[in-house]
Protein backbone atom coordinates (compact mmCIF):
# COMPACT_ATOMS: atom_id res chain seq x y z
CA UNK A 1 0.00 0.00 0.00
CA UNK A 2 1.42 3.35 -0.82
CA UNK A 3 2.44 5.59 2.09
CA UNK A 4 -0.33 8.30 2.55
CA UNK A 5 1.16 12.26 2.74
CA UNK A 6 -0.90 14.44 5.11
CA UNK A 7 -0.54 17.82 6.72
CA UNK A 8 -2.18 18.75 9.69
CA UNK A 9 -2.03 22.78 10.58
CA UNK A 10 -3.40 23.36 14.43
CA UNK A 11 -2.13 26.09 16.87
CA UNK A 12 -2.00 23.19 19.32
CA UNK A 13 1.01 21.77 19.70
CA UNK A 14 0.65 18.84 21.89
CA UNK A 15 -1.91 17.50 19.74
CA UNK A 16 0.45 17.55 16.48
CA UNK A 17 2.64 15.91 18.28
CA UNK A 18 -0.06 13.37 19.24
CA UNK A 19 -0.92 13.28 15.63
CA UNK A 20 3.02 12.65 14.79
CA UNK A 21 3.38 9.70 16.94
CA UNK A 22 0.28 8.34 16.20
CA UNK A 23 0.31 8.40 12.33
CA UNK A 24 3.81 7.02 11.39
CA UNK A 25 5.48 5.37 8.02
CA UNK A 26 5.57 3.44 6.38
CA UNK A 27 1.58 3.61 6.30
CA UNK A 28 1.78 7.06 6.54
CA UNK A 29 3.84 10.25 6.21
CA UNK A 30 2.70 13.12 8.31
CA UNK A 31 3.85 16.45 8.27
CA UNK A 32 2.21 18.99 10.53
CA UNK A 33 2.70 23.05 11.20
CA UNK A 34 1.17 25.09 14.14
CA UNK A 35 0.39 27.83 11.11
CA UNK A 36 -0.58 28.23 7.69
CA UNK A 37 2.50 29.85 6.63
CA UNK A 38 4.10 26.39 6.09
CA UNK A 39 1.44 25.76 3.52
CA UNK A 40 2.02 28.62 1.51
CA UNK A 41 6.06 27.91 1.58
CA UNK A 42 5.41 24.55 0.01
CA UNK A 43 6.50 23.62 -3.62
CA UNK A 44 3.95 23.95 -6.10
CA UNK A 45 4.48 20.21 -7.34
CA UNK A 46 4.22 18.86 -3.70
CA UNK A 47 1.10 16.65 -3.13
CA UNK A 48 -1.06 15.54 -0.13
CA UNK A 49 -3.43 13.21 0.06
CA UNK A 50 -5.35 15.33 2.58
CA UNK A 51 -4.71 18.16 4.50
CA UNK A 52 -6.28 18.83 8.07
CA UNK A 53 -6.88 22.39 9.23
CA UNK A 54 -8.15 23.29 12.82
CA UNK A 55 -11.09 25.63 12.29
CA UNK A 56 -10.04 29.01 13.69
CA UNK A 57 -7.28 28.75 10.99
CA UNK A 58 -9.03 28.05 8.71
CA UNK A 59 -12.04 30.47 9.44
CA UNK A 60 -9.03 33.41 9.54
CA UNK A 61 -7.55 32.37 6.30
CA UNK A 62 -10.39 31.08 4.30
CA UNK A 63 -9.66 33.00 0.97
CA UNK A 64 -6.15 31.43 1.29
CA UNK A 65 -7.63 28.16 1.44
CA UNK A 66 -10.29 28.34 -1.13
CA UNK A 67 -7.47 29.80 -3.52
CA UNK A 68 -5.59 26.77 -2.32
CA UNK A 69 -8.42 24.31 -2.44
CA UNK A 70 -9.63 25.14 -6.32
CA UNK A 71 -5.51 25.25 -7.10
CA UNK A 72 -4.39 21.35 -6.33
CA UNK A 73 -6.28 18.56 -5.59
CA UNK A 74 -5.55 18.41 -1.86
CA UNK A 75 -8.33 17.13 -0.25
CA UNK A 76 -9.38 19.92 2.48
CA UNK A 77 -11.02 19.07 5.61
CA UNK A 78 -11.82 21.08 8.41
CA UNK A 79 -11.31 19.91 11.97
CA UNK A 80 -14.49 21.48 14.10
CA UNK A 81 -13.58 21.32 17.90
CA UNK A 82 -17.01 19.96 18.68
CA UNK A 83 -20.10 18.98 16.68
CA UNK A 84 -19.86 21.36 13.66
CA UNK A 85 -22.34 24.03 13.12
CA UNK A 86 -24.43 23.96 9.67
CA UNK A 87 -23.94 27.23 9.06
CA UNK A 88 -19.98 27.40 9.37
CA UNK A 89 -19.51 24.08 8.27
CA UNK A 90 -21.46 25.49 5.15
CA UNK A 91 -18.96 28.29 3.94
CA UNK A 92 -15.95 26.15 4.54
CA UNK A 93 -17.67 23.72 2.03
CA UNK A 94 -18.47 26.36 -0.63
CA UNK A 95 -15.25 27.93 -0.41
CA UNK A 96 -14.06 24.50 -1.64
CA UNK A 97 -13.26 22.52 1.62
CA UNK A 98 -14.08 19.05 0.94
CA UNK A 99 -15.09 17.57 4.30
CA UNK A 100 -15.61 18.61 7.93
CA UNK A 101 -15.27 16.74 11.04
CA UNK A 102 -15.01 16.61 14.87
CA UNK A 103 -11.73 17.05 15.59
CA UNK A 104 -10.48 13.99 16.94
CA UNK A 105 -8.30 14.49 20.69
CA UNK A 106 -6.83 10.29 20.75
CA UNK A 107 -4.70 8.19 19.21
CA UNK A 108 -7.81 5.94 18.27
CA UNK A 109 -9.96 8.29 17.20
CA UNK A 110 -7.59 10.36 14.67
CA UNK A 111 -6.58 7.04 13.44
CA UNK A 112 -9.75 6.39 12.68
CA UNK A 113 -11.04 9.97 10.91
CA UNK A 114 -8.03 9.30 8.73
CA UNK A 115 -8.88 6.07 7.54
CA UNK A 116 -12.42 6.85 6.96
CA UNK A 117 -11.52 10.13 4.60
CA UNK A 118 -8.89 7.41 2.39
CA UNK A 119 -11.60 5.17 2.15
CA UNK A 120 -13.99 8.03 1.10
CA UNK A 121 -11.32 9.43 -1.46
CA UNK A 122 -10.55 5.58 -3.16
CA UNK A 123 -14.82 5.30 -3.55
CA UNK A 124 -15.03 8.89 -5.24
CA UNK A 125 -12.02 8.23 -7.10
CA UNK A 126 -13.22 4.70 -8.46
CA UNK A 127 -16.79 6.46 -9.70
CA UNK A 128 -14.71 9.28 -11.11
CA UNK A 129 -12.26 7.66 -13.26
CA UNK A 130 -14.62 5.57 -15.58
CA UNK A 131 -15.03 6.40 -19.06
CA UNK A 132 -18.72 5.51 -20.31
CA UNK A 133 -20.79 6.87 -22.94
CA UNK A 134 -23.81 9.20 -22.48
CA UNK A 135 -26.26 5.94 -23.75
CA UNK A 136 -24.18 3.50 -21.04
CA UNK A 137 -24.89 5.81 -18.09
CA UNK A 138 -28.92 5.94 -18.77
CA UNK A 139 -29.12 2.45 -19.59
CA UNK A 140 -27.13 2.49 -15.70
CA UNK A 141 -29.74 4.98 -14.53
CA UNK A 142 -32.72 2.95 -15.26
CA UNK A 143 -30.83 -0.10 -14.31
CA UNK A 144 -30.45 1.16 -10.83
CA UNK A 145 -33.50 2.97 -11.02
CA UNK A 146 -35.85 0.06 -11.67
CA UNK A 147 -34.49 -2.23 -10.05
CA UNK A 148 -35.16 -3.23 -6.30
CA UNK A 149 -33.01 -2.66 -3.53
CA UNK A 150 -31.72 -5.78 -2.23
CA UNK A 151 -31.16 -7.06 -5.99
CA UNK A 152 -28.88 -4.12 -5.97
CA UNK A 153 -27.32 -4.95 -2.78
CA UNK A 154 -26.63 -8.16 -4.31
CA UNK A 155 -25.06 -6.85 -7.28
CA UNK A 156 -22.36 -4.47 -5.49
CA UNK B 1 -29.19 34.68 -19.30
CA UNK B 2 -28.89 31.34 -20.28
CA UNK B 3 -32.19 29.55 -19.57
CA UNK B 4 -31.76 26.20 -18.16
CA UNK B 5 -33.26 22.98 -18.14
CA UNK B 6 -33.61 21.66 -14.48
CA UNK B 7 -35.27 18.79 -12.90
CA UNK B 8 -36.98 19.25 -9.73
CA UNK B 9 -37.55 15.87 -7.93
CA UNK B 10 -39.94 16.93 -5.18
CA UNK B 11 -42.93 14.52 -4.12
CA UNK B 12 -44.79 18.07 -2.06
CA UNK B 13 -47.32 19.07 -5.50
CA UNK B 14 -47.34 22.80 -3.08
CA UNK B 15 -43.20 22.55 -3.25
CA UNK B 16 -42.98 22.22 -6.69
CA UNK B 17 -45.46 25.25 -7.44
CA UNK B 18 -43.70 27.52 -4.98
CA UNK B 19 -40.25 26.59 -6.84
CA UNK B 20 -41.88 27.35 -10.56
CA UNK B 21 -43.65 30.25 -8.67
CA UNK B 22 -39.78 31.66 -7.00
CA UNK B 23 -38.20 30.84 -10.91
CA UNK B 24 -41.00 32.07 -12.64
CA UNK B 25 -40.43 31.52 -16.87
CA UNK B 26 -36.46 32.01 -16.37
CA UNK B 27 -35.54 28.36 -16.71
CA UNK B 28 -37.84 25.33 -17.97
CA UNK B 29 -38.28 23.23 -15.06
CA UNK B 30 -39.93 19.09 -15.23
CA UNK B 31 -41.18 18.48 -12.03
CA UNK B 32 -40.59 14.42 -10.97
CA UNK B 33 -42.67 12.92 -8.11
CA UNK B 34 -40.18 10.05 -7.71
CA UNK B 35 -36.94 8.83 -8.71
CA UNK B 36 -38.91 6.84 -11.40
CA UNK B 37 -40.51 9.82 -13.28
CA UNK B 38 -37.40 11.51 -12.64
CA UNK B 39 -35.41 8.61 -14.29
CA UNK B 40 -38.14 8.67 -17.23
CA UNK B 41 -37.00 12.24 -17.73
CA UNK B 42 -33.72 11.83 -18.33
CA UNK B 43 -34.17 9.49 -21.06
CA UNK B 44 -37.07 11.57 -22.57
CA UNK B 45 -34.55 14.13 -22.62
CA UNK B 46 -31.49 11.68 -24.03
CA UNK B 47 -33.46 11.05 -27.16
CA UNK B 48 -34.60 14.48 -28.01
CA UNK B 49 -30.37 14.64 -27.66
CA UNK B 50 -30.82 17.31 -24.40
CA UNK B 51 -29.39 16.95 -21.02
CA UNK B 52 -30.32 18.68 -17.87
CA UNK B 53 -28.37 21.50 -16.73
CA UNK B 54 -28.83 21.18 -13.64
CA UNK B 55 -31.16 19.05 -10.65
CA UNK B 56 -32.98 20.61 -7.61
CA UNK B 57 -33.78 17.61 -5.36
CA UNK B 58 -35.66 17.43 -2.27
CA UNK B 59 -34.21 14.57 0.18
CA UNK B 60 -37.43 13.18 2.05
CA UNK B 61 -39.93 11.93 -0.78
CA UNK B 62 -42.23 11.10 1.20
CA UNK B 63 -44.17 13.29 2.88
CA UNK B 64 -43.59 14.20 6.38
CA UNK B 65 -41.17 11.34 6.63
CA UNK B 66 -37.75 13.00 7.74
CA UNK B 67 -35.69 10.29 8.09
CA UNK B 68 -36.76 9.28 4.39
CA UNK B 69 -33.08 9.09 1.82
CA UNK B 70 -35.06 8.78 -1.29
CA UNK B 71 -33.84 12.41 -2.63
CA UNK B 72 -30.23 11.53 -1.47
CA UNK B 73 -30.62 7.46 -3.17
CA UNK B 74 -31.16 9.15 -6.74
CA UNK B 75 -28.47 11.54 -6.72
CA UNK B 76 -26.21 8.29 -5.76
CA UNK B 77 -27.74 6.93 -8.76
CA UNK B 78 -27.10 9.71 -10.71
CA UNK B 79 -23.83 9.80 -9.98
CA UNK B 80 -22.92 5.84 -10.24
CA UNK B 81 -24.34 6.13 -13.68
CA UNK B 82 -23.06 9.41 -14.19
CA UNK B 83 -25.53 10.86 -16.22
CA UNK B 84 -24.97 14.12 -14.25
CA UNK B 85 -21.09 14.68 -14.43
CA UNK B 86 -19.97 17.95 -14.71
CA UNK B 87 -23.36 19.58 -14.08
CA UNK B 88 -25.10 20.66 -10.94
CA UNK B 89 -27.37 19.91 -8.14
CA UNK B 90 -28.96 21.89 -5.43
CA UNK B 91 -30.68 19.91 -2.66
CA UNK B 92 -33.80 21.55 -1.05
CA UNK B 93 -35.18 19.85 2.01
CA UNK B 94 -37.59 20.36 5.26
CA UNK B 95 -35.09 18.74 7.13
CA UNK B 96 -31.49 19.72 6.51
CA UNK B 97 -29.84 19.26 9.83
CA UNK B 98 -31.66 15.59 10.24
CA UNK B 99 -29.00 13.03 10.23
CA UNK B 100 -26.46 15.69 9.32
CA UNK B 101 -28.33 15.94 5.58
CA UNK B 102 -26.66 19.29 4.39
CA UNK B 103 -23.15 17.26 5.47
CA UNK B 104 -23.59 14.56 3.42
CA UNK B 105 -24.68 16.37 0.53
CA UNK B 106 -22.06 18.46 0.42
CA UNK B 107 -19.16 15.71 1.27
CA UNK B 108 -20.59 12.92 -0.68
CA UNK B 109 -22.29 14.92 -3.78
CA UNK B 110 -20.68 18.33 -4.42
CA UNK B 111 -23.59 19.96 -4.23
CA UNK B 112 -23.89 23.65 -5.19
CA UNK B 113 -26.01 24.31 -2.66
CA UNK B 114 -28.63 23.15 0.34
CA UNK B 115 -31.48 25.21 1.07
CA UNK B 116 -33.90 24.89 3.95
CA UNK B 117 -37.43 24.78 2.84
CA UNK B 118 -38.35 26.33 5.96
CA UNK B 119 -36.11 29.27 5.32
CA UNK B 120 -36.39 29.90 1.40
CA UNK B 121 -38.67 32.44 1.29
CA UNK B 122 -36.09 34.42 3.31
CA UNK B 123 -33.17 33.41 1.33
CA UNK B 124 -34.78 33.23 -1.83
CA UNK B 125 -32.74 35.93 -3.74
CA UNK B 126 -29.75 33.53 -2.89
CA UNK B 127 -31.43 30.59 -3.99
CA UNK B 128 -32.35 32.44 -7.21
CA UNK B 129 -28.91 33.22 -7.75
CA UNK B 130 -27.38 29.68 -7.33
CA UNK B 131 -29.66 28.52 -9.54
CA UNK B 132 -28.54 31.03 -12.43
CA UNK B 133 -25.14 30.74 -11.61
CA UNK B 134 -25.31 26.69 -11.78
CA UNK B 135 -27.12 26.89 -15.07
CA UNK B 136 -24.27 29.34 -16.60
CA UNK B 137 -21.41 28.03 -15.25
Amino acid sequence: MATKKLLFIDPHKDWLKLVKSTLKPPEYDAMISPTLDFLLKIDANEHFDLVFIGLQLAKQNIKTISGLALSYTWRFVVLFPGFPDQKTARIMFKSGIRDISSKPYDAESIKKMVEEEIAYVKKKNHIRNREIDFNTRLNRLSEIIYTPSPARSHKQ
Amino acid sequence: MKKGRILHLEDDPQWVENVQKLLGSSHDLYAAASPKEAASLFMEMANENLKFDLAIIDISLILHDAHDKKGFEFIEALEESGVMEGHKIIVLTGYPEVDQNWRKAFRDFDVVDVFDKGTLIDNKAEFIKEVSEAIKN
